[in-house]
């Protein structure tokens, strides 16, 4: 398990102009159809692992 | 302005209008929100490391990057031209582009000594969105043999 030491200050966050389409747009990749159920899962939990990400 | 990017996302992403729709609001929120100087020295850094011609071709108004440093971008840690920000910045994003997962502690320390933590988060932000745009579309590119 990566134990990376978080780079940001707690409770840090973009701006929420810029926060808010970038979420959103992630959302709209997830809600796509073209790729089976299981490799959007496998790609989302191989993406999460590289970028550390924990939520 | 229309760029061979936002043209092959737009061609691409035809079909899935809220997920370009998203990345566009992405986008120009990410020119809006950090230091556009910063962001097209980013820009440009990118497109060089990834082969992306058409985006090397461009200028970003806003920017206001004279040719000059423009052209000395590729010097960018030995020219007097750039500020310590944005040399802070710029070897932030050649680790991002190169290995993400593998950026260095002591290299976005320094962007946020220089910049400013919620200076940080909002570049980070901005250079995901830039970086992703240029790699999906150079992605599709080379798949779909398009010219850039």
């Amino acid at each position: 398990m990566n134990t990376r030491n978080a780079r940001i200050a707690p409770k840090t966050y973009a701006a929420v102009p810029l926060r808010t389409p970038l979420g959103d747009w992630q959302a709209a990749v997830v809600r796509m159809t073209a790729l089976d159920p299981i490799t959007t899962e496998l790609v989302r939990l191989r993406c999460a692992r590289y970028h550390d990400c924990k939520t | 302005m229309t760029t061979a990017t936002s043209a092959t996302l737009s061609t691409h992403l035809a079909q899935f209008p809220d997920v370009l729709e998203q990345l566009t609001a992405a986008h120009e929120a990410a020119w809006v929100t950090v230091d556009p100087h910063i962001l097209e020295l980013c820009r440009l850094r990118i497109a060089s490391m990834l082969g992306a011609e058409a985006e090397m071709a461009i200028n970003t108004p806003q920017a206001a990057l004279t040719a000059e440093k423009r052209s000395a971008l590729s010097q960018w840690p030995l020219s007097p031209l750039f500020t310590e920000s944005e040399k802070a910045c710029l070897a932030f994003t050649e680790e991002f582009v190169i290995d993400v997962a593998s950026l260095q502690e002591t290299t976005a320390i320094r962007v946020g000594e220089l910049l400013g933590q919620q200076e940080l988060a909002d570049f980070v932000s901005a250079l995901l969105v830039v970086e992703q745009r240029i790699r999906i579309s150079l992605a599709w590119q080379t798949l779909f043999g398009e010219e850039q």
